[in-house]
């Protein structure tokens, strides 16, 4: 999901998204950068995202994964869900005090 | 979604390199970016390369991850399982020799004999439709009668029958036909190409035939109504596309073009499709088709169109959609008995009335046409489909049983494996996919092979004319062969991979095996193997010896005559114009100038040879003579000249020969054979008295005047039929003094007995019989030794195929065994060390290793008894002259068994017998 997410705020390659995640995340997140590839890779064979090589920064030639229609679906549908369920939870844990 | 995961899919199988190169630029892309950042951070190279690496990961084991996220794990695994399974393969060569030999053999034979059965029985009638097609009656073979009506399950009709059910029938059918139940051969001669006739069978069908079977030509036109009008002029025929593609060239100017039909001109119209053969499915189907106006030309009969009680033709139709099969035989059998009546006029004699009561019709599914080939046949497919199910089996054990002995050699590489990590899973997929790419190969091969033998088995075994049928392997066949070697590739794999992954990491790595199995008496896996293959061995050694055992009684009998140094050849009389007036000058000049050739003993003519499959049957009547209840007065007889039974060597047993004076001016005679005398003259001398072809009898008959012993007329296996011998020269029946009237029966078998060699008389022959009158046509010359044996042929085919086949079971079943014994005792060594270190005899060890393997071959021999006394059972119909349970046979196969089998064990327990303790103690 936060992958969708990154890549959802503009087309990146795969050192873009790792940087994106780090920056909105603000260095709470630690991934390891490896293990990036086969969730990307498995995210393109599901078709919720794309890829193209073109250009770097720098002038180099990389691959830049973007949002397919799917994609878009499949992020929304999580983002609903992971509020439902952070809501539910929050609100298990606010209750919880008050009980015991 | 699913589009993009098929994409990335193929992606990944057709542009594997690329996918790998675009996968290794990003990895690296992504690890100098961080290199390049790190360093703009202030991290020196070195360092900043190193942190880069470690955060990253391994990058083989992340391109692993990314593959297999591409879903191509699957195929990635296949792959490599495949090249493996090659290597495997390539590394114990003659391991893999002897399986894919093996399952060849076995896949190749299955599939074979399915093709025939696909073919013979499974296939549907090239016809539009086939499943609304019934027959009135199951008419197998191609016959007509006459005389008395035809009574009980009624398959043969007459014309006037026919047309009368016809026009009755508009509304229960959507189209009735005919044809006529008798092929005819024809001679067809192409004008102006030079060639000599040849002869063809030919088909005569109703002109609505082709069109109620929803058949079109190829080429032109199919027979329509008008060309069967009865007084049609310019005769017509329609040519197969065997005929069309053989004779003509596939001329496609074909149509209008002439042939030479028994002499008469002829216009093709049309050519049939290649697929379509007729409706029924004989040995030979017809090259040509005619309608059915023109039978008394190719007949050369009387118009039977216009008779009564000539019952000749077979009747189909398509039945309306969604009728009734029950009650339209029962509408129809109602019908043929007032039709019966009517057309029989009155008065009705008692007989007749229950005739007409006891017809009835029954309606037979004409969807995979009617075949006399396939009842004479099913028996015959029945114990080849037996066996080569049965070789299946046994390839399947052997198969396991070397793979189960491979793995246990592998079992230490499975250690290592799974102490690797691999998941046990992962390397029964690799096992299996071994064991099915084997029986995929072996697949492969036997289809090779079925396509190859198929032909060969329906001429050798089954004496089909090949281009009457086509085996060509469809989609069933090659389905049966994938399923069949897939199941076997997997039955034959289970086993084996199973047990090469259960080891115990500890043990395998230190290279002990588990030695739990290794229990000298105990039964084991590979030794039940083993037993099993006794088991089917057993059985088909059993089955082999049977018909090697008929085979010899079916030659080596008594055959009542003496077929050597027999000379017989075919005229074709009637294509040489001869009449009923001028055949006895003709057989009498044909005899002396036949006898006069130096080296000829004597020489006869028979309307029909032995063993040639032709015969004719009449019910005949006795005078004076009191018949039984529903006594069978059906009898066959030949007509043939005199000096016929001295030509042949059969042996007068009372009362005289026919001679040269039996002419029909002089009393009608009949010499007959020892099973007419005990069926109709029990205790009687039948000599002087009279009987007559037909009922009831009427003076003056034929007199009986001697007795011949009795012999096989039609087939070695025959139950000799009570016959009578009728002077050629003699009409069994009254008929007209016609002019050109054909006789009775043409003197159409010549046989000559010589003093030497048969077959080196054969053009000396021809050309006595050219220089008497060039017009007759010769053929079929061949000694009378060589139609007793043709005639023994399909019991030869059968022998030799099942003896091949018993052997190979025995063969495999001996190897198998060998392998288990061998690999116990290589296991045993430091046992065995160690026994004859404390003091064992050679000779005791090797009653030990003996004892172990006779245990296994005993239980196989204790259940393949039974096993050997089913299959019997089961072809005991193909039996002559002995037992299904014939205890020499039985015997025979067990012994042959036991020593192949002792031998099989006999090399590794000597191997056991002479281990150095020495030696052996140091093993390991």
């Amino acid at each position: 999901m936060l992958i969708l997410k990154a890549i959802s705020l503009g087309p990146l390659h795969g050192y873009g998204v790792l940087l994106r995640i780090q920056q909105i995340s603000k260095d709470r997140l630690e991934i390891q950068q490896g293990s990036l590839y086969p969730a990307l890779y498995r995210l393109e064979h599901q078709g919720w995202i794309t890829s193209e090589w073109g250009k770097s920064e720098n002038n180099r030639k990389a691959r830049y994964y973007s949002l397919t229609k799917a994609g878009k679906r499949r992020l929304q549908a999580e983002t609903e869900q992971w509020n439902r369920m952070a809501d539910v939870i929050g609100g298990i844990l606010k209750t919880l005090p008050e009980e015991a | 979604m699913i589009m993009a995961r098929l994409r990335s899919w193929l992606r990944g199988i057709f542009r594997r390199s690329r996918v790998e190169n675009a996968m290794d630029a990003e990895l690296h892309f992504h690890i100098e970016s961080y290199v390049e950042d790190l360093r703009r951070s202030g991290v020196p190279q070195e360092e900043a390369l190193r942190r880069a690496r470690l955060e990253f990961g391994g990058v083989a084991q992340i391109k692993e991850e990314c593959r297999e996220a591409n879903g191509l794990a699957l195929f990635e695994n296949l792959l490599q399982d495949l090249r493996f399974a090659f290597r495997m393969m390539a590394k114990s060569r003659l391991t893999t020799a002897i399986l894919l030999v093996t399952l060849t053999l076995g896949i190749g034979a299955n599939t074979a004999v399915f093709s025939l059965i696909n073919g013979l029985m499974l296939r549907s009638l090239p016809v539009d439709h086939p499943e609304q097609l019934y027959f009135l009656g199951n008419d197998q073979w191609y016959g007509s009668s006459s005389g008395n009506l035809p009574t009980g399950s009624i398959h043969l009709y007459s014309y006037l029958f026919f047309e009368q059910l016809r026009e009755r029938n508009r509304s229960l059918f959507d189209g009735l036909t005919a044809m006529s139940s008798n092929q005819v051969a024809v001679r067809v001669a192409i004008p102006k190409s030079g060639d000599p006739p040849r002869r063809f069978a030919a088909a005569l069908v109703d002109g609505n035939f082709f069109h109620v079977l929803g058949v079109n030509a190829v080429l032109g036109r199919v027979l329509v109504a008008d060309d069967d009008l009865l007084d049609k002029p310019d005769p017509v025929t329609v040519i197969s596309y065997r005929y069309w593609s053989e004779n003509l060239g596939r001329d496609p100017q074909v149509a209008g073009r002439t042939l030479l039909i028994n002499g008469a001109a002829f216009t093709i119209v049309g050519v049939t499709p290649p697929e379509f053969y007729g409706v029924k499915l004989n040995t030979q189907t017809p090259d040509l088709w005619f309608p059915l106006n023109q039978q008394p030309f190719l007949m050369e009969e009387a118009n039977w169109a216009k008779e009564n009680d000539v019952y000749w033709l077979d009747v189909l139709g398509r039945l309306k959609p969604g009728a009734d099969v029950g009650a339209t035989a029962t509408a129809l059998t109602a019908q043929l008995q007032q039709i019966m009546s009517s057309l029989k006029g009155s008065p009705l004699s008692p007989d007749d009335e229950r005739r007409i009561r006891e017809a009835r019709v029954e309606l037979v599914a004409g969807s995979t046409g009617i075949s006399g080939v396939r009842e004479r046949l099913s028996p015959r497919l029945r114990v080849l489909a037996v066996l080569v199910i049965l070789v299946l089996i046994i390839t399947c054990l052997n198969t396991a049983n070397l793979l189960l002995a491979r793995a246990t050699a592998r079992q230490r590489e499975m250690g290592v494996r799974l102490a690797m990590g691999a998941r046990r899973r992962r390397i029964l997929r690799q096992l299996l996919t071994e064991s099915v790419l084997l029986a995929g190969i072996g697949g492969l091969a036997g289809l090779a092979l079925a396509a190859w033998t198929v032909k060969l088995l329906s001429t050798l075994v089954f004496g089909m004319n090949p281009q009457s049928f086509r085996f060509t392997p469809d989609l069933r066949v090659l389905s049966f062969a994938f399923v069949v070697s897939l199941i076997s590739g997997i039955v034959f794999g289970l086993a084996p991979a199973f047990r090469s992954t259960k080891v115990d990491l500890n043990h395998a790595l230190k290279g002990q095996f588990q030695n739990g199995t290794s229990g000298g008496g105990k039964i084991t896996l590979p030794k039940l193997l083993v037993s099993s293959q006794v088991v089917v061995s057993l059985a088909m050694l059993m089955m082999a010896g049977l018909f090697a055992s008929s085979l010899r009684n079916l030659e080596e009998q008594d055959l009542g005559f003496v077929a050597d140094r027999v000379l017989t050849c075919r005229l074709d009389l009637a294509a040489a114009g001869y009449h009923k007036d001028d055949v006895p000058q003709l057989y009498t000049r044909l005899l002396e100038r036949v006898e006069a050739l130096p080296g000829v003993r004597s020489a006869a003519l028979a309307d029909s040879g032995m063993l040639s499959g032709s015969n004719r049957t009449s019910n005949i009547s006795i005078e004076g003579y009191m018949e039984k209840p529903n006594e069978d007065m059906n009898v066959q007889h030949r007509h043939v000249t005199w000096n016929y039974l001295q030509t042949n060597g059969m042996t007068l047993i009372e009362g005289r020969d026919i001679t040269r004076d039996d002419i029909q001016e002089s009393p009608h005679v009949a010499v007959v054979n020892q099973a007419f005398v005990q069926r109709y003259f029990p205790s009687q001398n039948p000599i002087g008295h009279h009987f007559r072809l037909g009922a009831p009898f009427k003076p003056p008959g034929m007199r009986i005047v001697g007795v011949v012993k009795n012999s096989k007329y039609n087939s070695l296996d025959e139950k000799t039929p009570p016959l009578a011998f009728i002077p050629l020269l003699q009409e069994p029946f009254e008929t007209k003094p016609a002019k050109d009237a054909p006789p009775y029966a043409y003197g159409s078998e010549l046989n000559v007995r010589v003093a030497g060699d048969p077959t080196a008389l054969s053009q000396s022959l021809r050309r006595a019989i050219a220089e008497l009158d060039s017009k007759v046509p010769v053929f079929n010359i061949t000694s009378l030794a060589q139609r007793v044996s043709d005639s023994a042929h399909d019991a030869r085919a059968i022998a030799r195929l099942s003896g091949f086949f018993g052997l190979l079971a025995l063969v495999l079943a001996s190897i198998g065994l060998y392998g288990v014994m061998a690999y116990n005792v290589s296991r045993r060594t430091r046992e065995i060390g160690v026994r004859m270190a404390i003091g064992a005899e050679a000779s005791h060890v090797l009653r030990m290793v003996m004892r172990e393997s006779l245990l296994v071959v005993t239980i196989g021999v204790a259940l393949g008894i039974p096993a050997a006394l089913g299959m019997g059972r089961l072809i005991s119909s193909q039996l002559y002259g002995l037992s299904p349970r014939d205890p020499i046979t039985l015997t025979f196969s067990t012994l042959l068994l036991l020593v192949a089998c002792a031998l099989a064990s006999y090399l590794p327990a000597r191997r056991a017998a002479r281990i150095d303790p020495m030696v052996a103690l140091r093993h390991e």
